[in-house]
């Protein structure tokens, strides 16, 4: 049934390279001759294009393919083999693995493309580049994958680059210290999805361990293992993208430089985690029980990313939040088996948020580095394009129909409504309104109303061509992506879904068109409000405002940070310590120093009974001789 | 009769040698050189003809000799050629010493020789009275030989000591040898042993008695506790060539006689087998921790003698009585005199006039300025210690091996565990030479060659024996 | 490839070193015979792979007997366990002498002995020989930390060499009973390796030789809780001691404990495989928390090589033919990441003159090249995917998970804790500002560079396209587990349980 082309393992191999070079070219010269940007910049842009060109190439083949049988494979070669456990070094390509092949590759290349602007002048240009396409060659192995080792190639290869990317400006140690908790973080997760993976070997991984085969044997696994299957890796995926317990790393990793947060922070990387439980799809869909803590956590992490970001006064936090939150649906979408909906939604959120970060990094870039939303203000006049495609952004990101955020989101509510899902659909619509609120809060306070700071104000300028322009080419994709897949409702059939569907294993709901009605209703009223609020607050631009009470509690994000380091990070410190200091030289090295001790007390002893005296040398024989002959009479009689 | 002679050559060589050497040196002419270069002749010869008759490899095992009063076996032969090669190389190094000392006569040397010839008698005797004989004759040399620094007060305390509890051994062997006869009615070893397999060895209290007093008298000379308190002050006192020479010489001849008497018959070697079990194992440990507090290196060395007679108090407990060979214990006594003898050889030219340097400290820094002195020092050391490759694993494995194979296994460990305790004061001393910065310039000139080569020679034995293991 | 060629790399290094302790050769004289000897010890070596078969058996034998009384013989072989400890050796080594230019004599003399040392206790297959070996090759160690330690280094030395040997004794002891019982079950003297599996031993006293074996190679691991000599030691030696100790003679411990006490000892080991198998995991978790306070970076090096080594032991521990075969493999894999780590750490400590952590900093910027190879040595050691660190790691965790759910998980921890101690060291050295002691850190001259580089692409390499080696390793694990099937396969099932009597037994 599946077909093996063997130009799959390029796709990957074109950005990687890429970095290779670019890396060895950047640190041989980094400290003496300095190359021109512009070579780095194309060297940059050829592997993810050359991807992009590809992943094209390899649409229009499954196209050709009947829908049953749209798998194109290719096993580079045997990547390790030990008895029963034996791992190809695959690539699967299925409708699934290459929706996300073609918008990694064009919001890449697209973002490569912004870069060349955005970084313009930084002194480590090419390491910068370097590490991109690295991250865009992982990302790709973690898509194309045909095994679940193969895909945490690409699934920690990445965690390294978002690691390497966010601490990029490293003489800032707080920088360093973002990127670090990412690392850890996500290595938690990875805890968990390899453990998953260990387990899933122990089921059914003997007989082979690529998707297929497990899709095949996956009614052999008795159901307690595939519930620990599942959540073990749903813990892998809470690290990769940023849910409950692990979401604390997103935030941070905004110290990276901003194209970093649109590429990885929101358009591809933190949606890994959504990708894979869709492409385990075949194992959750067995699992009610995972399926529905999934979405519970998903809806959680947005409702609470949500309030956090109502009150944030960065940008870019802001965003970030939103991408929390966002990702939060994503998890609800595949929690509910909606998993066409849910990676839906990821390819929608992928141009918007694309989009908004970029034109976040327009804003910063023009404000020389300006993140506080409370400095900045009436930029709609300085910045037009900027301001147009971020207010198209910002109309997806809330949900307004017809803009692509709304068909893809109101799919996965209604999903969720119709599986009976009700909490998680009222909960969906209650952080709806709230994204819409702090949205446009944003969209005001920057770009309406006075400029709170003159001087900045006046030198602000709209960015150059090479930065618009992606913009603009994200918003179009902001704007029309939803109609791929339009719901009956609307008169569309719903192409995304029928695309994703060989490769997914969900049954949709049948609900009535009533509760379709009110799905989107709900939503769209949500959104009208919310919107609504944001105007009368900050409509004509408001000053900074001081929190309190619950609003300040939000603002410092409920102190979680400081929790986790006070129950865990502190606590480990100390026990290092203590191990160091304490329970090495009093307990474990304990016996040794006391054998020694004893050892040199008997030997000082010793030498005190040679006293020298012929004397008592006599009393010894004659004492060792009479103990002797005791024993002789003893063992006599 | 003339093959009797033919067994009996080196011993009748040595003691015609030290006859002359007495002799000769009553002429003025006949400087203590001399007498050194004589007395090694003699060493040497008797040692070539010994081992000719080693090699050669008399057909039948056992050939008695003055109907049995001498036994020559393979085991006393390989005995005495330890033995010979000790007084050989204890000459040597004594022609070195003596450049740096100056309390040498030439009787010394027929002294040497008398008692080598009391070694190697004691090495063939299987009759009582001769066993008391040749032990009077090597005694009565050594004691000599240890006080022989007359000006040396602690030597002549040294002497005073030895002799007095010396005789406390002698009283007990002649005592016990009485009783036997009571019992046996003879003193021949032969004799004794076929009384033993007809009647066994518990019936007669009078054998019991006796044989325990030849027991003590044994545990003596061999200094296994309770009767070890002598040998550090003793070392301690004699030169240091003498030292080397009892350390090695004098304890070959001891194990040999006791292995010799012990295995007469296997009610006797079963009888004593408990007491010797407990005897090794407190002499190992006893010995350790005597070493670990001393500062001096002669003592140190006195009291891992004590140890390595631990070890082969091990190696006799584990002896079978049928088929006796004795290799184990020839081969662990040639690996031990081998590196002991090293030891002193090299002490002997590096002691300084006056024995100045004694202790640890004095040797601190060594490798830096005799590199090739220190090496041969810490290789003896290793030997000593059983690290592989020298001889002294070897000796180890053989004795560990057939204790363990004579169903001794706790003995064996607690070998073992000795042997890791002695590891600390072995090392300390390659420490010192090596890891502290020189205090002195050791920059004396050596004035005879000889002790050096003697040292350099003996590191090749220690890795030939170990290398080729010859079991006799 | 001649028939001889064992001996050829065990004694050309070992003659060479003893020549060059015995003539007064200047210092460069030194380093360039121990640089044309390792380097001709790594052609034959190479020559050696190419020519191995994986057969699964030892190959290139060599077997002459010794000492024929007791059946003691000069039995030398290579299998898949033990020829990669042996590449490990001679592919890593060399590079020490491109290194380390200005060293003593009596550094390079040394430091030949002990690869000739460890080279013959890999491919000893007589108990004796290997024996004699693993003696030999502590005095090289014991001389080197003497002589160009640190100033602390006296106490490490004695702890060192007294702790190791005391160990060693005691496996002398159990070496000798099983060669003893050998005679006494087959009536003939012998102490060939690959005859002892056929003894069948029971009772206390074997337990007693099984633990002998089991201490002395716990102490080389070195295995929780007998690792408290490495810290001092690994902090105190010099450089290439450090690098010799940590990259391959720890592993000769581990290559200890599947050679004698798998085999011979299965019912001892499937017994007490479980409470093994949680001192390694302790032990890793132990280390690696340790790691994390560490100020010196050596030390801090020690305790992840400490805990690393935790992972390998408990591979083997776990009885399964994926954690055995992974932890072969993380041996090579843990001697080319740490171990190259602590050579970078004696570059560092040459060029600032510090082992504080607190005193460097921003040396990725005054240094990429160092900072890129440092990097790339870090991730592996921390197991990241497409470096050799993962795959060795990865079985070790999926044999873990079968071997028993607990300790799976626990074993997986090392995710976590490795990659904490190693940022935070890396963060506060190589990023952030530069110091005064860090501020004209020098790269890698070229020399350098390139002696590095074949080991950083075999890092590479071992990740991404690891099957070749695998292949070559797979046939001898696998027969490890063919002979005494019946017990090892299902021992995890039985002992994962009754964790408690296991306990009361020891």
């Amino acid at each position: 049934m599946e077909q093996s082309v063997n130009y799959l393992g390029l796709i990957p191999l074109f950005p990687l390279m890429g970095s290779v070079f670019i890396g060895l070219l950047h640190v041989f010269t980094c400290n003496r001759t300095k190359l021109p940007e512009k070579l780095y910049g194309i060297l940059a842009c050829i592997g993810p294009v050359l991807s992009f060109i590809l992943a094209l190439k390899v649409f229009f083949a499954l196209k050709g393919l009947p829908a049953a049988d749209r798998f194109l494979s290719h096993k580079a070669f045997t990547w390790f083999s030990v008895g029963d456990l034996h791992i190809d070094m695959g690539f699967l390509a299925d409708p699934l693995s290459c929706l996300m092949l073609l918008f990694v590759t064009f919001i890449g290349s697209l973002i490569h493309i912004y870069s060349i602007g955005y970084m313009g002048g930084d002194k480590n240009y090419g390491k910068f580049f370097a590490y991109m396409n690295l991250f865009l060659g992982s990302m790709l192995v973690l898509v194309l994958g045909d095994s679940p080792v193969v895909m945490f190639v690409g699934w920690e290869g990445v965690g390294l680059c978002s690691y390497l990317l966010i601490s990029f400006y490293s003489e800032d140690r707080s920088n360093v210290l973002a990127g670090n908790k990412a690392f850890i973080v996500n290595r938690i997760g990875d805890l968990g999805f390899v453990l998953g993976m260990s387990f899933l070997f122990w089921g059914i991984g003997a007989s082979g361990f690529d998707y297929l085969s497990l899709k095949a044997n996956v009614q052999h696994l008795e159901p307690t293992i595939a519930l620990a299957v599942c959540l073990l890796l749903f813990v892998g995926a809470t690290g990769k993208s940023a849910q409950i317990p692990l979401y604390v790393w997103l935030p941070d990793a905004m110290a990276g430089p901003t194209p970093v947060s649109a590429l990885i922070h929101a358009a591809t990387m933190v949606t890994a985690g959504v990708y894979m439980v869709a492409r385990f799809s075949f194992l959750y869909a067995g699992v009610e029980l995972a399926g529905s803590i999934v979405a519970w956590v998903g809806i959680l992490t947005a409702l609470l990313a949500a309030i956090f970001g109502m009150f944030q006064e960065d940008i870019k936090k802001v965003l970030a939040y939103s991408t929390v939150s966002q990702l939060g649906y994503m998890f609800a979408g595949v929690g509910v088996a909606a998993y066409s909906a849910g990676i839906f939604h990821v390819f929608t959120h992928a141009f918007f948020k694309a989009l908004l970060f970029l034109g976040a990094g327009s804003v910063i870039y023009a404000l020389h580095h300006e993140q506080n939303i409370w400095k900045m203000g009436g930029l709609k006049s300085k910045m037009p394009k900027t301001y147009l495609t971020m207010v198209i952004g910002a109309f997806a990101l809330a949900g307004c129909p017809p803009f692509s955020g709304f068909f893809s989101k109101d799919e996965i509510l209604y999903s969720a409504l119709a599986t009976g899902h009700y909490g998680i659909w009222a909960v969906g619509v209650l952080v709806a309104g709230m994204t819409a609120y702090y949205t446009f809060r944003m969209i005001f306070v920057v770009f309406h109303g006075e400029p709170r700071d003159k001087h900045a104000f006046d030198h602000a300028h709209e960015a150059p061509a090479v930065m618009t322009v992606p913009l603009i080419i994200l918003a179009v994709g902001a704007l029309f992506a939803g109609f791929l897949n339009l719901p009956a409702i609307f008169g569309g059939n719903q192409m995304v879904t029928h695309w994703l569907a060989p490769s997914l294993t969900e049954h949709h709901p049948h609900a009535s068109v009533f509760v379709e009605i009110i799905a989107i209703g709900a939503s769209v009223a949500a959104f009208a409000i919310g919107i609504k609020i944001a105007y009368a607050k900050f409509g004509q631009g408001a000053p900074a405002p001081s929190y309190k009470g619950f609003a300040d509690f939000a603002y410092h994000k409920f102190y979680v940070d400081e929790l986790y380091n006070a129950v865990i990070v502190q606590p480990y410190k100390t026990i290092g310590s203590s191990i160091w200091k304490v329970i090495e030289p009093n307990v474990t090295d304990a016996p040794v120093q006391g054998v020694s001790k004893l050892y040199m007390m008997l030997g000082t002893a010793f030498k005190v009974l040679q006293v020298g005296y012929v004397r008592v040398y006599a009393i010894y024989m004659v004492l060792g001789l009479s103990l002797m002959s005791l024993f002789l009479s003893q063992s006599l009689n | 009769m003339t093959n009797d002679l033919m067994l009996l050559m080196p011993l009748i060589i040595v003691g015609a040698g030290a006859i002359l050497l007495m002799i000769a040196a009553t002429y003025d002419k006949f400087t203590h050189e001399l007498a050194a270069f004589g007395s090694a002749g003699i060493f040497a010869l008797a040692f070539l003809v010994q081992l000719a008759s080693c090699i050669s490899g008399n057909v039948v095992l056992f050939s008695e000799a003055f109907n049995g009063l001498l036994v020559v076996s393979s085991f006393s032969k390989a005995a005495g050629l330890i033995i010979l090669a000790c007084g050989f190389f204890t000459a040597m190094s004594s022609l070195s010493y003596f450049k740096q000392n100056s309390f040498c006569s030439s009787e010394y040397y027929s002294l040497t020789a008398f008692a080598a010839s009391g070694m190697l008698l004691l090495t063939m005797a299987q009759e009582l009275i001769s066993v008391f004989i040749a032990l009077e004759i090597m005694s009565l040399a050594i004691y000599i030989l240890v006080g022989y620094d007359r000006k040396n007060v602690i030597s002549t305390e040294a002497v005073l000591k030895y002799l007095m509890l010396g005789a406390f051994a002698g009283a007990f062997f002649t005592m016990g040898s009485a009783f036997v006869y009571g019992a046996v009615g003879s003193t021949k070893f032969i004799k004794i042993g076929q009384f033993l397999a007809a009647n066994g060895f518990l019936q007669s209290s009078l054998m019991i008695g006796g044989a325990f007093f030849i027991l003590v008298a044994f545990l003596f000379k061999a200094a296994a506790f309770p009767f070890h308190a002598w040998v550090v002050d003793v070392y301690d006192g004699a030169s240091v060539p003498v030292t080397g020479y009892m350390a090695t010489g004098l304890k070959t001849a001891i194990f040999a006689v006791f292995a010799n008497f012990l295995v007469l018959d296997d009610t006797l070697h079963k009888g004593w087998i408990n007491y010797l079990f407990y005897i090794a194992v407190f002499t190992m440990f006893v010995g350790n921790l005597i070493a670990i507090g001393q500062q001096s290196l002669k003592r140190m060395l006195a009291a891992s003698g004590i140890v390595h007679s631990g070890y082969l108090l091990i190696a006799l407990v584990a002896v079978s009585t049928t088929e006796f060979t004795g290799s184990v214990i020839a081969y662990y006594l040639a690996t031990y005199a081998a590196s002991t003898l090293g030891i002193f050889t090299a002490l002997s030219y590096l002691g300084g006039s006056g024995e100045a340097r004694k202790t640890f400290e004095d040797f601190k820094g060594l490798a830096k300025k005799r590199p090739y002195s220190a090496a041969a020092i810490s290789i003896f050391l290793l030997s000593m210690a059983g690290i592989p490759p020298t001889a002294g694993f070897m000796g180890k494995f053989y004795i560990i091996t057939s204790a363990i194979d004579a169903g001794q296994v706790t003995l064996a460990v607690l070998g073992i565990v000795s042997s890791i305790i002695s590891m600390w004061y072995y090392l300390r001393l390659i420490i010192n030479m090596y890891f502290h910065e020189a205090e002195e310039q050791f920059n004396e000139p050596v004035l005879s060659s000889f002790a050096p080569v003697c040292t350099f020679v003996l590191v090749i034995c220690v890795f030939a024996i170990s290398l080729y293991p010859i079991v006799v | 490839m001649f028939e001889h060629v064992l001996s050829v790399i065990i004694f050309l290094p070992i003659l060479a070193g003893l020549l060059l302790l015995a003539t007064p050769a200047s210092r460069t004289i030194a380093r360039f015979t121990g640089l044309i000897i390792s380097l001709a010890v790594l052609v034959l070596s190479i020559d050696l792979y190419a020519g191995f078969k994986a057969t699964g058996y030892l190959e290139f034998v060599e077997n002459i007997q010794w000492v024929e009384s007791l059946g003691v013989s000069y039995f030398l072989g290579v299998d898949g366990i033990s020829l990669f400890i042996l590449m490990a050796g001679s592919v890593l080594l060399p590079m020490v002498y491109f290194i380390f230019a200005t060293k003593e004599k009596g550094y390079y003399a040394n430091l030949l002995i002990v690869q000739g040392a460890m080279a013959g206790a890999v491919c000893a297959a007589d108990m004796v020989l290997f024996y004699i070996f693993w003696e030999v090759m502590l005095l090289p160690v014991f001389f080197m930390l003497g002589l160009y330690g640190g100033p602390k280094r006296l106490p490490a030395t004695l702890k060192i060499t007294l702790y190791t040997i005391a160990g060693s004794l005691l496996m002398l002891a159990a070496i000798i009973y099983l060669g003893v019982s050998y005679h006494a079950q087959f009536n003939e003297w012998s102490f060939a390796m690959d005859k002892m599996a056929q003894l069948n031993l029971s009772g206390r006293v074997a337990a007693i030789a099984f633990f002998g074996f089991m201490i002395a190679f716990a102490i080389k691991i070195p295995l929780f809780p007998f690792h408290t000599w490495l810290p001092d030691a690994y902090t105190e030696a010099p450089t290439a001691a450090t690098f010799v100790l940590s990259a391959i003679m720890a592993k000769i411990g581990v290559y200890g404990v599947i050679r004698f006490v798998v085999p011979v000892f299965d019912l001892e080991f499937a017994r007490f495989a479980i409470l093994l198998a949680y001192s390694g995991v302790i032990g890793m978790m132990y280390c690696g928390l340790a790691a994390i306070t560490q100020k010196d970076f050596k030390r801090m090096l020690a305790f992840s090589s400490a805990s690393h080594m935790g992972v390998i032991a408990l591979g083997v521990f776990c009885m399964n033919l994926q954690a055995l075969t992974g932890s072969i493999y993380q041996i090579v894999a843990h001697a080319t990441s740490t171990g190259v780590l602590f050579l970078f750490a004696g570059i560092l400590e040459e060029r600032t003159n510090t082992r504080t952590i607190e005193d460097l900093g921003g040396i990725a910027a005054k240094a990429p090249v160092f900072a890129v190879y440092f990097a790339i040595a870090m991730l592996a050691s921390v197991g990241l995917p497409g470096t050799s660190g993962f795959i060795g790691e990865f079985m070790i965790i999926l044999g873990a998970v079968k071997f028993n759910t607990v300790i799976g998980v626990l074993a997986g921890t090392t995710l976590i804790i490795g990659v904490c101690y190693m940022l935070w060291m890396f963060q506060r050295v190589f990023f952030e500002n530069s110091t005064t002691r860090s501020e004209n850190f020098k790269d890698l001259s070229l020399i350098e560079g390139l002696a590095f580089l074949p080991v950083i692409i075999l890092i590479i390499v071992m990740g991404i396209y690891p099957h070749p080696f695998l292949s070559k390793i797979t046939p001898s694990t696998a027969l490890q587990f063919s002979q005494p099937q019946a017990i090892v396969s299902h021992a995890p099932a039985t002992n994962a349980q009754d964790f408690g009597l296991t306990i009361e037994q020891k």
